[in-house]
């Protein structure tokens, strides 16, 4: 890889997260009502002209728009994503807390997702048509089909009435802090969130792995005699392993984006649950500053799959 | 991956989770014979240290906790002392407050008669913003005469000032914090527990403070969680992992069972209404009204909304004062029959449309009511044409009156002046979305606000309901309930109609 193509890598992402942050900004503001109206509903209503005029100072929204934006920009520059106005904590504060909950959250579940879905894949595409095929594609469909908030509810549910046992996320443990605790908030939920990842890693691995196997350098490879294990593992997979880190890097970057109703059922203070209390609230500083920390985390997946694809395929490598 | 080792790692995976699950069942409580923690989950964290600005349900029932108000309320909704263990109304323009003596601030000053000068001329002030200001116009003046005299000057008569000063935004501040402009950056209240700490989203914990003028309160610590699922919330019960579980969805509030567990539903103060718009199409009619009121089932949509547990209203929800529900409408409630005479009178014999908005996000049964509603109302005609929208799309609508219907959920107060001098009288904040207005129902609240006499109020306000009722400009409903999941561990704790935990003062674990 080149400076020149990393340089000009970084300038697209940097272009990106600009794109992105004006997009927020914009669409917040575009939608109907305001913080005072999202903070006090009805009550909003019965506002004289002076208290509202003095909440949009308070809020900060009484100036124009361009300059809301600039002064914002210019702050983020300067490091600072700005503070959430009701409570006085900063922005970057509350993104600190919730960010390693949702990154790990996310891993853990990659952890389980990623070789159950290859495993499942491969064994599926070993032998196609056959039961193990049929009942893997069926679980395929079926994690793919079944919405998170009826697994998570059921999981929560089920733990509580038969076990007795309330996954207790009221307050988070880190991993620093306990491992026990932490993995005993977080295997749950990771497991819920990793149902659907297994499926399309699953789907992915086995048609990638159907068309690999039918190349003519696993021919070759047959005919000199490889064992089928090492065939397997050598040159199919290898072989089929760029739609499969394509897929698991494109589901990390969702991940990343907030793993909202998980966290909401598992009551997790992880992103996901951030922002969507920032856009209730119309919480203008929270959000953008978390959209932003959220595009940044997507573009460096992305550019983390983009290296893997060189390491992995020489052929990409002469771009 | 051979058979064997991928049962083995599967087993290995599933020792596990059972490990997991089975080693470490948090037991909160902890057994302990004095204090204790209680710990209290609910959907949503406080949303700002401000009580002046406090509107958030979470948020006012936590201010309840830290600060005092000069007047309290009783169970029933009455006002009784607080922070001022008398008053003397004797001059009606002019209310002398006397201050409890043996008062402490959570940092150690004493309550005197200029902190609560400076808090009411705080909330009076509009660049506050706060959102009890408009209980407080009739104030003219406020005067700290001494060290426990608060004298309160009014411009006319205000019987509600009183119920007013109970509530959470009038709560007494230290004037070192306002003066400092610390109020809403850190909290010092007087209340039964002192802020302890806060994990924004997740957790507050709150501590006992012994020198309450009350007596110190029996737990040693609250501790409030936040569980954004209510289902969450019951499930986490069923666990042992809560004490005191708030739920506000009938059919979430429906799946508590087990004999560790007990449900107390509360009717609040807020109240279900289907609002008409007076001033827009056919329901300038009164009988048109009138036939909309009669035609609605109340009690149908209570069983198949509520599952049969809420509370049938009239206008007035205070519970100190209660009425018959629907004496003074023409007909009785569902009678489609009558109904479809009055329309006729109306000269609509074959109904008319509405086009009705519904808020959604805010409560859960909003969609559920309405759709009974429609189906009710179909019977004689008149089609609601139903329009969901989110809270920041329903507000500027309702606030401008741009509907003919509106499936509300009105917060309520313990005062029937309070209920609806902002929507009937003729200088209301609200006379917009309430669409009606008549000299009748303005001199009904005026004369009630003008007498601290409780008979008399209890008759002129017996009055306006069956004013409103007869002109029908809303069909009231049933009072909204709050759930309250109790474990067997606790003891003493009583929910209220204004939705106040101040009860968990006198709550205790057992050991």
């Amino acid at each position: 890889m080149t400076v020149r193509h990393l340089l000009g890598r970084l300038a697209g992402a940097v272009a990106t997260l600009f794109g992105v942050a004006v997009v927020v900004f914009v669409v917040l503001r575009a939608l109907p009502g305001d913080t005072i109206t999202a903070r006090l509903g009805a009550e909003s209503a019965a506002l004289d002209p002076a208290q509202r005029a003095a909440l949009e100072r308070f809020y900060g929204i009484d100036q124009p728009l361009p300059l809301q934006f600039v002064n914002w920009l210019g702050d983020v520059l300067a490091g600072d994503l700005g503070l959430s106005v009701d409570t006085g904590a900063s922005v970057a504060s509350l993104i600190g807390g919730a960010l390693p909950v949702t990154v790990e959250l996310a891993v853990l579940a990659l952890l389980i997702a990623a070789p159950t879905g290859v495993a499942l894949g491969v064994l599926a595409a070993s032998r196609p048509g056959s039961a193990r095929d049929l009942s893997a594609q069926g679980f395929g469909l079926f994690g793919l089909a079944t919405p998170e908030f009826v697994t998570a509810s059921i999981t929560v549910a089920v733990l509580a009435s038969v076990f007795a046992y309330f996954p207790d996320a009221g307050t988070f443990v880190p991993l620093s802090d306990s491992v026990g605790g932490n993995l005993r908030q977080l295997l749950y939920p990771a497991l819920v969130l990793s149902i659907g990842l297994v499926a399309s890693i699953m789907r992915t691995t086995r048609s990638a792995y159907l068309e690999v196997v039918q190349a003519d350098f696993v021919r070759t490879a047959k005919g000199k005699g490889v064992t089928p294990g090492r065939i397997r593992t050598r040159h199919v997979l290898r072989g089929a392993a760029i739609p499969i880190v394509t897929m698991i890097g494109i589901q990390f970057g969702y991940l990343l984006g907030g793993t909202v109703i998980v966290e909401q059922v598992f009551a997790l203070p992880g992103l996901g649950r951030l922002l969507l209390l920032g856009i209730l609230q119309q919480d203008y500083a929270l959000v953008q500053g978390a959209t932003l920390v959220v595009a940044t985390a997507f573009v460096a997946v992305n550019f983390a799959v983009d290296v893997l694809y060189r390491l992995l395929d020489p052929r990409t490598r002469l771009t | 991956m051979g058979k064997s080792r991928a049962v083995a790692v599967g087993l290995v995976a599933l020792g596990v989770v059972t490990a997991l699950t089975t080693a470490c069942s948090p037991a909160p409580g902890g057994a302990d014979s004095a204090g204790g923690k209680l710990i209290v989950a609910r959907t949503g964290d406080i949303d700002l240290l401000d009580p002046s600005r406090a509107t958030a349900f979470q948020t006012v029932q936590t201010m309840g906790l830290v600060y005092d108000t000069l007047i309290d309320t009783d169970d029933d909704g009455k006002v009784v002392p607080g922070l001022a263990k008398k008053w003397d109304v004797s001059d009606p323009t002019r209310i002398t407050f006397t201050l409890r003596e043996n008062v402490m601030f959570h940092n150690g000053a004493k309550l005197t008669a200029d902190d609560a000068k400076a808090t009411l001329e705080r909330n009076l002030d509009p660049e506050t913003g706060s959102v009890v200001a408009s209980y407080l116009l009739n104030i003219s003046s406020v005067e700290a005469h001494d060290a426990h005299t608060l004298v309160v000057n009014l411009k006319q008569p205000d019987a509600s000032l009183l119920t007013g000063l109970t509530y959470a935004g009038n709560s007494i501040l230290s004037k070192a914090d306002i003066d400092g402009d610390k109020v809403g950056k850190r909290v010092n209240g007087t209340g039964p527990f002192t802020w302890a700490e806060w994990k924004q989203g997740q957790r507050l914990m709150l501590k006992n403070f012994p020198k309450h003028w009350r007596g110190a309160p029996k737990l040693d610590e609250v501790e409030f969680r936040v569980i954004p699922d209510e289902a969450s919330i019951v499930s986490g019960m069923k666990a042992g992992s809560f004490h005191l579980g708030l739920v506000s969805d009938p059919a979430v509030a429906r799946q508590v069972t087990g004999d560790r567990l007990t449900l107390m539903t509360q009717p609040t103060t807020s109240y279900h209404v289907l609002q008409l718009n007076a001033k827009r199409g056919p329901l300038r009619k009164l009988q048109a009204r009138q036939a909309i009121a009669c035609a609605v089932d109340r009690d149908e949509i209570v069983e198949s909304v509520y599952f049969g547990k809420a509370e049938v209203t009239g206008p007035i929800t205070s519970p100190a004062y209660s009425y018959e529900p629907t004496d003074g409408l023409p007909c009785k409630p569902g009678d489609v029959a009558g109904a479809k005479r009055l329309l006729a009178k109306a000269g609509h014999p074959k109904g008319f449309s509405l086009d009705t908005i519904i808020m959604i996000g805010q409560y859960d049964t909003s969609t559920n009511i309405a759709q009974v509603l429609e189906s009710q109302l179909g019977k004689i005609g008149v089609k609601l044409k139903l329009d969901r929208q989110q809270t920041n799309v329903y507000v500027p609508n309702w606030k401008e009156a741009k509907f003919d219907a509106a499936v509300a959920l009105n917060g309520g107060s313990t005062d029937p002046y309070l209920l609806y001098n902002r929507y009937f009288t003729s200088d209301g904040s609200l006379t917009v979305p309430a669409a009606y207005g008549s000299a009748k129902l303005d001199k009904l609240l005026r004369e009630g606000n003008a007498t601290a006499d409780e008979a008399e109020r209890k008759r002129i306000f017996g009055d306006l309901q069956q004013q409103l009722l007869h002109d029908s400009p809303w069909v009231w409903l049933f009072r909204n309930q709050m759930h309250y999941v109790t474990s067997d561990k606790i003891t003493g704790f009583k929910a209220l109609p204004t939705e106040s935990l101040e009860h968990l003062r006198n709550t205790r674990l057992k050991a």
